[in-house]
């Protein structure tokens, strides 16, 4: 079943089950990425991802139809694992069942200088969390300025800020590890 | 051009680069060549500037590893995601919580609830002992019952031993205080009696042994003048507590203090003048 947005919206509130099942299908990979990279943990990934799908559906009466779904999916997710980052902080920390379950990027070489992507990722991994959220939604999930200072609650001068920094801090690291071009 | 402007190209050109990865279509071609005109006058101003060449030389690896990192592989979720995604959605909304945190707080309550089942009675019995012989006698069926706790064998013995150590000072209290209690009742009633001898009978002595003692006293009292009745029963008892005559106790002896020899010899007092010696 093929559906764009709107039409998928006016589904899902008319209480068609194929509707939500197709939503999730459509865009649970996206949700699912951004909660990776945000959280570096998979099974709270796909917790964070579970209830950003849930706190949709419930305010899926009081959204816009005719804006596009994924940003604002992404939005609610960005929340949640923002959230989900707070309350980890205020848990302690606990040692992970195993290094499979918390390795993000299973490739070999991470963090091998001939490796740009691995040493990218694992530079992402080490930018503070508002700075790592707008990086993603802005190089990962290409949301505009503005869809992402909607998502982060911020002003459009605040998030390009936070990018360019980001960035600057990114390739310092790239140069301290001897990465080059 | 400075190195702010320098700067903020860099970050335009890294916009558009990820702007037009994200795009099916052409991006604007004029905005392309204006922003490549722009990217131009950079790369001549780097050549002239240190800090900028060594700027434009990072964000040069950056583009390259994002455009690497754009073509990573991606971490797909677990397939089975889908179905607890569309399950949870169709269960009421007070379920909806994911089951991994509720699990933890469940065995977090079960916990407190069994140690309030366990230690609360115990709690109770501490504070409201149960008579000792009854504990006792009920101690033996008790003991040993499956799952009782070590603190409320630890309660027990406390309750039973503070009964059998309030019984032992009753115990002392009536053998210390009970001679001394019929000495006193005895010196009351000889002090009102008018038409008592001087001599105390036999009668006013508590036991056997204050008998004797004072039997054998009186020889010394034809010498002494005459003195009220009831005060020659003083006399003997504070000679009896001058020579610690038995069994008189050291409670006795400490609450008959008054009738020793120092207090009659006190001034005024007309007993202590005719005091024997070494009474």
């Amino acid at each position: 079943m093929t559906m764009d947005d709107p039409g998928l919206v006016e589904a899902i509130r008319a209480g068609d089950p194929q509707a939500t099942r197709l939503l999730v299908e459509r865009f649970h990979g996206i949700v699912f990425g951004l909660c990776l990279r945000m959280l570096n943990h998979r099974q709270d990934a796909e917790d964070v991802t579970q209830e950003t799908f849930l706190r949709a559906l419930r305010a899926i009466f009081g959204f816009d139809s005719t804006r596009p779904i994924r940003p604002w999916l992404l939005e609610i997710a960005a929340n949640r694992c923002r959230t989900a980052l707070a309350s980890r902080k205020r848990r302690p920390a606990l040692a992970p069942v195993s290094a499979a379950e918390e390795q993000v990027d299973p490739r070999p070489g991470l963090r091998d200088p001939d490796d740009l992507a691995g040493e990218l990722t694992w530079a992402i991994n080490q930018l503070r969390p508002e700075y790592r959220l707008v990086f993603l939604l802005f190089h990962e999930q290409s949301l505009s300025y503005e869809e992402i200072a909607r998502s982060v609650d911020r002003p459009v001068g605040t998030v390009k800020t936070w990018i360019h920094r980001a960035r600057a801090e990114l390739a310092e690291h790239l140069a301290r590890r001897g990465v080059s071009c | 051009m400075n190195c702010q402007e320098f700067d903020e190209i860099w970050n335009e050109l890294l916009d558009a680069e990820t702007a037009a990865r994200s795009r099916d279509d052409l991006a604007d071609a004029v905005s392309r060549a204006a922003l490549l005109g722009r990217a131009e006058a950079a790369r001549r101003h780097a050549r002239s500037c240190p800090r900028c060449r060594e700027i434009g030389a990072r964000n040069e690896t950056l583009r390259r590893a994002l455009q690497s990192w754009a073509r990573r592989p991606v971490v797909s979720p677990a397939p089975e995601l889908i179905d607890r995604i569309v399950s949870s959605a169709r269960r009421p909304s007070w379920s909806k919580t994911p089951l991994r945190g509720a699990i933890p707080l469940a065995a977090a309550l079960a916990v407190a609830a069994s140690l309030f089942l366990a230690f609360g009675p115990i709690q109770w019995q501490a504070e409201h002992p149960r008579g000792g012989p009854a504990a006792e006698r009920n101690e033996g069926t008790q003991g040993g019952a499956a799952g009782q706790p070590v603190r409320q064998a630890d309660a027990r013995f406390l309750s039973n031993a503070l009964s059998r150590a309030t019984e032992a000072t009753w115990d002392l209290a009536r053998t210390t205080s009970g001679p001394a209690a019929r000495l006193g009742r005895q010196v009351l009633e000889a002090a009102t009696q008018s038409d008592r001898q001087a001599r105390p009978t036999p009668a006013a002595v508590a036991d056997e042994e204050s008998k004797s003692a004072l039997a054998a006293i009186p020889s010394l009292l034809p010498d002494l003048p005459a003195s009220p009745p009831g005060a020659a029963l003083l006399q003997d008892v504070g000679d009896g507590l001058a020579a610690s005559v038995r069994p008189l106790s050291a409670t006795a002896r400490q609450a008959f203090e008054f009738l020793r020899p120092p207090f009659f010899g006190k001034a005024g007092n007309p007993a202590a003048s005719s005091a024997p010696k070494g009474a």
